[in-house]
């Protein structure tokens, strides 16, 4: 996103809390529901007489159905929720008040003496902050940063009410959170940023030789000093491959940081978070009345009727397919409620049409153009389809985007939504023996007998069927006459428990 | 006179603290440094003016003032004139200087005019007034270095009435380091300097309180309102009307000051307290003329208020003010 600066112009703001707050009263009014919305939509331009352009050309235009976007309405409340964030995080966070300047003051103060980052502020937070968690390709982060570019990143203010008030504002900063879950990659990411956005060298300053203390101390004194008025962390999820401790660090610092600085912080995520967060922003996160957005896949409702309403107005093939209930329904079977993956049908489906000059499709080609086009995905939206639990993993590389996050996520997201069937029985080693010594012509109770023997002569502890078979044979050859069949001798065999544990053994011996 | 360049000229800067009232230039940068998170008070030097500079001539000085117009944009309220006005004592400084500041962007001029340090307080101790302090950490959140308390000769807070205070930080440690007020102030093992003052000196300023009150009455108002006269010339000008009207002859002598002195204080304390501060000039001098180009402007600030009371009067009083007639033509 392209950053500029802009100059302050203060607006009269009418809630009390608000008035004489230089920051809020900089930001632009708060959005009508119809004004976000319209703000948020991006609608390319399309005349049906382009339908009448040379194939190559509408294979060039077909392109423009993915930079669509029909802002949902779960947009427009998290709209609603960044904008309370934003402007009561200033609340407390006014520059002329003398808390400011306490702020500021007990912050270099921390930094000096060496405290850690809970001695750094003095602010009641006025907000929380909240989460956002969904799966991949639901819109999460595209959505976050097209209602973050409503607001000016970065105002400059140089007077206000003739008093000189020279300091810049930083209403939003987003941030992507390390794959490796660190905390001071977080930090030099966010000094990267600002450092990038001013003109400072604060990434200079603090990569060589300060330590992770000093760094969290900074950036905290930082969002007070740059007046940051809402932090979001992306990809939060990645804290949980971190090792152990780190998730539980960083949480705990932009917990600090909402508590402490008075800052809101905004995580972004998929389901895989869930739990690693519930336990660490609990606290933070009572009390704040934003809730947490949790998006799913759409369902085939209205409002999934009026998506596909809209991305087909876009259509490039020369003759015009109409939109009926049963396209509606295919392309919510294949693309199962995620708007990227619809879009994705949609454009391959015109282009197969107008590369094969057929200038038509068909519910069929939905369908197929699914399956060969997006055959990478199809065990994928079909375990969704089902319910079931799908080893993803597998599916690294979908379409354009990177799936792999998207599949892990979802087998997590479907093991909370149905739980996993029971694993199938796996034939025990001693059954495995006991086939084999069957096949060799001993009797029932001889192979069983033999292959118990054999079993708890065995000091590897796993051992093949083939080779307690091999053993139990030669057993048998040594000794022919079995023991005497008595349930409890088995048990007396020496490790008769942990064999049995561990699975080598029928339980119902 | 070779003057250093920056090798990196500073550009724009994120944010810049507005100045408190009667705040000192010092302490803007100290608050500067608080604010910008800078990982070491190095840092923050060279981001202010491209290397590392000494700050303590920042404390009453208009020193690097000339990086204003790069720190700030022009519509940001704050100037190089505004900052040598409100938070340098360049006003007071000049009263004996032979020059006018004519071109602040040049920084030979500081060299020319030998300003260094001649109206900084003799304790050389960053000083303050407990009861402004705390005033300030009600109204601003924190506290601040004021310029008048870091003047020569002023002893008492012309506000409160009460005596100052010498922090535990010396000038010379604020050479290379930021030692804000709000860091200081708020450690008690800094709040006060760990030398025990002279009993002597201590004895003049309990005994002459009303006497240094007014004297810091009339440093702060020679601070606010000193840029109406122009350097030594006003003032030479000012002494002659006054030694007009006294009808006691051209120049002033080391008598008047002893006649103006015994007047005020009933003793020859505060002349003896003068002598002793102003030892070589007192000694040295050679009528008048001498006597004025020799001693500091704090000094003249002491004369001033034995002679008139205040500075105003002395300054911008006629002799047909003070109802005397004229008996030569000078």
């Amino acid at each position: 996103m392209e950053t500029r600066i802009h100059d302050a112009i203060y607006r009269e703001e009418t809630i009390n809390e608000f008035v004489f707050n230089p920051m809020i009263e900089a930001l632009p009014p708060p959005f009508k529901p119809a004004v976000a919305v319209d703000k948020l939509m991006r609608r390319p331009s399309y005349s049906s007489e382009e339908r009448k352009e040379p194939s190559e050309i509408r294979l060039i235009l077909t392109q423009r159905i993915i930079t669509i976007h029909q802002p949902m309405v779960w947009e427009i409340d998290v709209l609603s929720r960044i904008d309370r964030c934003i402007r009561w995080g200033y609340v407390g966070r006014n520059p002329l008040l003398s808390s400011y300047a306490c702020q500021l003051a007990a912050g270099h103060d921390a930094a000096v003496n060496g405290l850690d980052l809970d001695h750094a502020g003095v602010y009641h937070p006025n907000t929380y902050g909240f989460s956002i968690l969904g799966i991949s390709g639901i819109g999460k982060s595209s959505t976050i940063e097209g209602i973050l570019s409503l607001y000016p990143q970065v105002i400059r203010h140089t007077e206000y009410n003739g008093l000189p008030l020279n300091m810049h504002q930083i209403t939003w900063l987003k941030l992507d959170c390390p794959c490796d879950g660190s905390l001071k990659g977080l930090c030099l990411d966010f000094f990267h940023t600002i450092d990038d956005l001013i003109g400072t060298s604060y990434c200079t300053q603090y990569s060589k030789n300060a330590t992770l203390d000093r760094m969290m101390i900074a950036m905290s004194q930082l969002c007070t000093t740059h007046n940051v008025g809402l932090l979001v962390v992306d990809e939060i999820q990645h804290l949980c491959t971190a090792p152990k401790g780190i998730p539980e660090k960083v949480l705990n610092f932009l917990v600090t940081l909402v508590n402490t600085i008075g800052v809101p912080v905004v995580t972004i995520g998929t389901p895989k978070a869930i739990s690693m967060m519930q336990t660490e922003f609990q606290q933070a996160k009572r009390g704040s009345g934003q809730g947490d957005a949790l998006l799913s896949r759409m369902s085939n409702d209205a409002h999934w009727d009026f998506f596909c309403k809209v991305i087909w107005d876009f259509q490039y093939t020369q003759q015009e397919v109409p939109y009926t209930q049963k396209m509606r329904n295919a392309l919510y079977e294949d693309a199962q409620g995620i708007p990227f993956l619809a879009v994705h049908i949609y454009k391959l489906v015109q282009e197969d049409a107008i590369l094969t000059e057929r200038e038509t499709f068909t519910v069929k080609d939905l369908h197929r153009i699914a399956s060969e086009k997006m055959g990478l995905t199809k065990p994928m939206r079909e375990a969704m389809k089902a319910g079931k639990e799908v080893d993803l993993r597998q599916f690294v590389d979908i379409a354009s985007f990177s799936c792999k996050d998207y599949s892990d996520n979802y087998s997590i997201a479907a093991e909370a939504a149905s739980p996993a069937p029971a694993p199938e029985r796996k034939q025990s080693v001693q059954e495995a023996a006991i086939m084999t010594l069957l096949g060799l012509g001993l009797s029932y109770t001889e192979a069983q007998t033999f292959a118990c023997m054999a079993i708890a002569a065995d000091n590897s502890g796993c051992p093949a069927p083939t080779v307690v078979a091999r053993n139990a044979w030669q057993l048998y050859q040594e000794h022919p006459q079995a023991p005497q069949e008595n349930t409890g001798s088995i048990s007396g065999l020496l490790g008769y428990e942990a064999i049995r544990e561990a699975g080598l053994v029928d339980n119902a011996l | 006179m070779h003057c250093r360049i920056a090798p990196q000229p500073p550009g724009e800067l994120p944010f810049f603290p507005t100045p408190y009232p009667g705040e000192s230039f010092y302490s803007i940068l100290c608050r500067y440094h608080v604010r910008s998170g800078n990982a070491s008070d190095a840092a923050t030097i060279k981001q202010l003016f491209g290397y590392q500079s000494s700050l303590a001539p920042t404390l009453v000085n208009p020193f690097h003032l000339e990086m204003a117009s790069a720190w700030l944009p022009h519509s940001s309220g704050i100037t190089q004139e505004s900052l040598l006005r409100l938070n340098t004592a360049y006003h007071l400084t000049k009263l004996t200087s032979y020059y006018e500041l004519n071109d602040i962007s040049d920084p030979s001029w500081i060299f020319r005019h030998n300003l260094q340090n001649n109206v900084l307080h003799q304790s050389r101790f960053l000083r303050y007034c407990p009861h402004c302090a705390e005033e300030q950490m009600r109204v601003y959140g924190e506290a601040y270095w004021q310029l008048l308390p870091q003047i020569d000769e002023v002893e008492y807070c012309p506000v409160h009435s009460t005596r100052l205070c010498n922090s535990g930080i010396p000038v010379s440690k604020i050479k290379s380091s930021f030692q804000p007020a709000s860091t200081v102030l708020s450690n008690p093992a800094l709040r006060h300097a760990q030398v025990e003052a002279d009993p002597q000196v201590e004895f003049v300023y309990e005994r002459e309180k009303d006497f240094f009150i007014r004297v810091a009455r009339n440093v702060s108002w020679l601070l606010e309102y000193g840029y109406r006269f122009t350097c030594i010339q006003d003032l030479v000008k000012a002494y002659k009307r006054h030694k007009v009207a006294e009808g006691n002859g051209y120049w002033l002598t080391i008598k008047d000051l002893d006649r103006a002195f015994s007047k005020v204080s009933g003793s020859s304390l505060l002349f003896r307290y003068f002598e002793w501060r102003n030892q070589y000039s007192c000694h040295n001098y050679d009528e008048g003329h001498y006597l004025i180009s020799t001693i500091n402007p704090c000094s003249h600030v002491m004369i001033m208020t034995a002679l008139c009371g205040d500075a105003k009067t002395f300054y911008e009083s006629r002799p047909s003010d003070m109802g005397i007639r004229i008996v030569s033509n000078l």
